[in-house]
């Protein structure tokens, strides 16, 4: 069973858990799957069987707190000490296969703006390549550390979730409101900032959808091949 | 981590060691025989963390199986490495048991 089997049939047997014993296994789940760099396969492993484990002493009329304790963050950072971490090989595969996909989505989205406003002016088509590139490697960091930024931040709040406060509620509001104007603020400011340089090309609207869609389809193949993804 | 802690730790794995030994078992089956045993202070969650590390350690290892009950289960057996460890395990735990034991009901030194 890989991963991702395991994540459907936890979903499945999580309706199972009354719910005193979902609201606390739920909490450990997100707070472990928020550690990326752990072994994803071990990880959901794991949280299978501590799902196995809570439902069958649920039928014996105990609660979470009986076999995982009361400070459940205390228990989780325990077992994450020795849960093993994911391969490198594994994390370097996926995120060269973000970063691909990225750039495929970059080009489809201009592609796809450019075909559009051809129709009401008249469009510069040149992309210098030395820029472009720049801003892509700079746009991709930004990415990952915002992505870096909310796993932190859901680690944090795991195990005291207000979000069924109001407070709770405009906190969550304004926090996801800031780092989308941050990673927005970037993309623009990087945009102005890096001069235009390197090889000049020409590629239109149609160019750049056909390009795009070409990079997903080699992207999606890899990916059934190698099973980046799962 | 105090030593008592350390020590109950100790123990622990090596009576899991010595339970996975005799047949392979899962996560829930296991926390059930420690505690027929009488182990019942353990508290069930515990045995997990110790778990893993003795897979890291590479004394155990855990294989999802179809369970006689039907859903798959990881179940657990004792590698190479895990015999010797336990065989480690059972002479240590001799070694100390009679002289812990003798000082513990206060009796004369030979």
């Amino acid at each position: 069973m890989n991963a991702k089997d395991l994540v459907a049939l936890n979903n499945e047997k999580r309706k199972q858990l009354n719910e005193h014993n979902r609201n606390y296994y739920e909490n450990m789940l997100v707070y472990i799957r928020s550690q990326l760099l752990l072994s994803e396969q071990q990880s959901e492993e794991l949280l299978m069987e501590l799902l196995d484990h809570l439902l069958e002493a649920q039928k014996h009329g105990k609660m979470a707190e009986d076999i995982f304790g009361t400070d459940a963050k205390a228990y989780c950072d325990e077992l994450i000490r020795q849960l093993p971490k994911e391969k490198k090989r594994n994390i370097y595969a996926f995120i060269g296969y973000l970063a691909v996909r990225l750039f495929a989505l970059g080009v489809l989205v201009t592609g796809a703006v450019e075909l559009v406003a051809e129709w009401f002016t008249d469009v510069d088509d040149t992309v210098y390549l030395g820029k472009a590139s720049v801003l892509f490697v700079i746009d991709f960091a930004v990415i990952l550390l915002a992505v870096a930024l909310v796993m932190r931040w859901i680690r944090k709040s795991a195990f005291h979730d207000d979000s069924s406060t109001f407070g709770g509620k405009v906190k969550e509001f304004l926090g996801i409101w800031f780092a989308c104007c941050l990673v927005i603020g970037m993309f623009v400011l990087a945009e102005k900032l890096v001069p235009e340089f390197g090889y000049r090309i020409e590629a239109g609207g149609m160019v750049r959808i056909l390009f795009g869609l070409f990079v997903f389809a080699v992207t999606w193949r890899l990916n059934k091949k190698f099973r980046i993804t799962k | 981590m105090s030593l008592r802690s350390q020590l109950l730790k100790g123990v622990l794995e090596g009576c899991i060691l010595a339970i996975i030994k005799k047949e392979s078992v899962y996560g829930y089956e296991l926390s059930v025989k420690l505690q027929k045993f009488g182990l019942n202070d353990v508290s069930e969650g515990s045995i997990y963390p110790l778990l893993l590390r003795l897979q890291k350690a590479g004394l155990i290892k855990g294989e999802m199986r179809d369970s006689p009950s039907g859903p798959k289960r990881k179940y657990y057996h004792l590698t190479e490495k895990g015999e010797e460890a336990l065989q480690d395990f059972i002479a240590e735990w001799e070694s100390i048991r009679k002289p812990v034991e003798k000082i513990l009901r206060g009796g004369n030194m030979e």
